[in-house]
């Protein structure tokens, strides 16, 4: 996978959001790339920027009071953050779509699922009504949605969550898009579903070649689809490898602890204390506006040293292709 | 429709979900109408609108001849609903009324709905010191007592039909901006209004397709209730010898000349403003069907 050219690659890329308690650097300086038929899981907690830095590939912060203010996104030899409005139109929902993490409020309530899907085909690729018709009740049948040919005349509120997620995937996925972003796309579903869902969007992603990448803060999440993972903490990229060398040696103090923080069925069967606490990583996010110089996660690392609080970690390699940002060094 | 079997093979192009706008209008008209309380209030819509049409043809007397010998006549016959201190047929007065009266308040209605909501979704959607102009603009003119703007307009404009419709919008857009901006300001932090951005939509269509439609229930009732109020605010221009000038009758100059003889010759008011009544329970219901209908999330139960 990695020899490949990537189709996507933000370059040091830094969204701020001008607030009266100061400026938020909500995305500090974070490079990554994709491949196509590649998987990216971008991990982090709730405030640490992930769903912020794919809102910012698309230009989708608000501005004011948010603004690109560094980096580039490159895609197709053109530098996303620098085109004019009108390309970077052409690119959403085309080349570049996204999912959200609400299904239940994404669609339209007043619009019918059939023209939902349509829109975008008679915008980006030309197509005539009856011909984008067509292609959405394809769209359904892909996503698995039964009785295509009747929901294509059907409400939102007529279907539930989980149709509506693979809905969300038809729109995203109707104009064969070269990157896919799915912001916490099963967040908001049953566990059940949330398989079927994952194993969908992997599914089309075989069969398209699409480059996805999946944000979330679920680490299951990540096992089950991740090729390549970037965990993030308060802005900046913390550590990144391939899936199975993240949860086999993870290289940074917060990857661990979201590691230990996770609830384990295996707990039951092995008869252990059913009462135990969960770990959990002490603390919370730091105000994005009042960082510290050094480390941001050292007031809530069990590894803090004094260096920690002065100097800001290295992004470096720890071993091959696998990157982390800590002063120590963790051993397997 | 009705039965699909559902299999994987492509469907050939022509037997496709895809339908022309015109049948799936027929079809929700006709879905409209199933309810009988919309089939009332449309009925008594079109019955009023085309009482107002015919009235050349239905009227008994033409609406201007004075008459003082048979002045303030109770109804009955050959005037059915009595007569005025002139002498002139109520019934004449009431159909050829419901032109002017029907015509000003659709008209202003519409005229109010259309500058205001686009006043107010511009203001809405695009925000920032746009939203402020407007707005400013809006609170100007709403303190500023309706009725005195609109006389002083029709004094400047002279008082034509033409004049009287564009005084009474002007209070008409600033309610329309207002409410349509607060229902666009919802609307528009919607989730699949941010969708549509990531869609690549241009700004315009999603104002057009995707927040106006959504903002539409409020709106419509304000309509209705308005075309209403239109009508009576008409009769101040009129009780203030602003309004529809003497001998062109309107509903609401002819319940406000009746004033002064309501203890001995109550129809002379009493009639036009029945009309006016049964003008509104019909715009009001009408409005409220409309509104239950177009939002698919339960049209049908009311």
């Amino acid at each position: 996978m990695d020899a490949q050219a990537p189709v996507l690659e933000l370059k040091n890329l830094e969204t701020h959001f001008e607030t009266r308690d100061g400026t938020v650097r909500a995305v500090d300086g974070v490079s990554y790339s994709v491949g196509a038929g590649e998987t990216l899981a971008v991990v982090g907690e709730s405030g640490c920027g992930k769903s912020v830095l794919s809102l910012s590939i698309l230009r989708l912060i608000p501005n004011p009071p948010g603004k690109i203010v560094g980096g580039s996104v490159m895609f197709g030899g053109e530098d996303l953050t620098q085109v004019s409005e009108e390309r970077i139109r052409v690119i959403r929902g085309n080349k570049i779509s996204m999912i959200f993490q609400e299904p239940m409020t994404s669609l339209n309530p007043m619009m019918t699922i059939g023209k939902q899907i349509s829109e975008p085909l008679t915008q980006h690729m030309g197509l005539s009504k009856k011909q984008a018709t067509n292609r959405a009740q394809e769209m359904l049948d892909l996503v698995q949605i039964p009785d295509s040919k009747k929901w294509l005349g059907g409400y939102p509120h007529e279907m539930s969550g989980g149709m509506r997620q693979r809905v969300m995937i038809a729109i995203a996925l109707a104009c064969d898009p070269k990157v896919l972003i799915a912001d916490e796309p099963t967040t908001a579903l049953d566990v059940t579903i949330q398989a079927q869902i994952l194993l969908l969007i992997r599914n089309l992603q075989k069969k398209m070649g699409t480059a996805v990448i999946m944000v979330t803060h679920d680490l299951g999440v990540v096992a089950e689809v991740a090729d390549r993972v970037v965990v993030m903490y308060a802005g900046r990229k913390v550590e990144e490898a391939n899936v199975k060398d993240l949860f086999a040696n993870p290289q940074h103090p917060y990857t661990i602890g979201l590691m230990t923080a996770i609830p384990r069925l295996d707990k039951i069967t092995n008869g252990d204390d059913l009462n135990e606490r969960l770990t959990e990583i002490p603390g919370v996010v730091l105000p994005l506006y009042d960082l510290p110089v050094g480390c941001a996660f050292a007031d809530r690392c069990s590894f803090t040293t004094d260096k920690c609080r002065t100097d800001k970690p290295v992004f470096e390699e720890k071993s091959p292709s696998h990157w982390a940002a800590c002063w120590q060094e963790m051993s397997s | 429709m009705t039965d699909t079997t559902h299999t994987q093979i492509p469907m050939p192009s022509d037997d496709s979900g895809y339908r022309s706008g015109w049948s799936l209008f027929a079809e929700s008209s006709n879905k409209f109408l199933e309810l009988k309380l919309n089939k009332f209030s449309f009925g008594l819509t079109m019955f009023l609108i085309v009482l107002a049409i015919l009235a050349p043809w239905i009227a008994p007397f033409p609406y201007d001849v004075v008459d003082p010998a048979r002045g303030l006549s109770a109804p009955g016959w050959p005037h059915l609903m009595g007569t005025d201190q002139a002498g002139r047929d109520i019934f004449s007065r009431v159909l050829y009324g419901a032109q002017t009266s029907l015509s000003i308040g659709l008209v202003t209605v519409l005229f109010g709905l259309v500058t205001g909501v686009s006043l107010g979704a511009i203001s809405g959607y695009v925000g920032g010191w746009v939203d402020e102009v407007i707005m400013r603009l809006v609170e100007i003119f709403m303190s500023v007592p309706g009725i005195v703007m609109a006389l002083a307009l029709v004094s400047i404009l002279g008082p034509s039909v033409p004049s009287i419709i564009l005084a009474l919008s002007i209070r008409r857009i600033t309610q329309f901006s207002r409410v349509a901006r607060g229902s666009v300001l919802s609307v528009k932090s919607q989730d699949y209004v941010t969708a549509c951005h990531a869609l690549g939509m241009s700004n315009a269509r999603i104002v057009f397709a995707h927040v106006l439609p959504n903002c539409i229930g409020p709106i419509i009732v304000l309509a209705s209730v308005l075309l209403g109020n239109v009508i009576l605010t008409e009769s101040t221009l009129s009780f203030l010898g602003m309004g529809i000038q003497e001998p062109t009758p309107s509903w609401g100059g002819m319940i406000a000349k009746g004033n002064e003889f309501l203890t001995f010759a109550p129809w002379i008011s009493l009639f036009p403003g029945g009309f006016l009544f049964l003008t509104m329970i019909a715009f009001n219901l009408l409005g409220d069907g409309v509104r239950d209908h177009l939002d698919p999330r339960g049209g049908s139960v009311v």
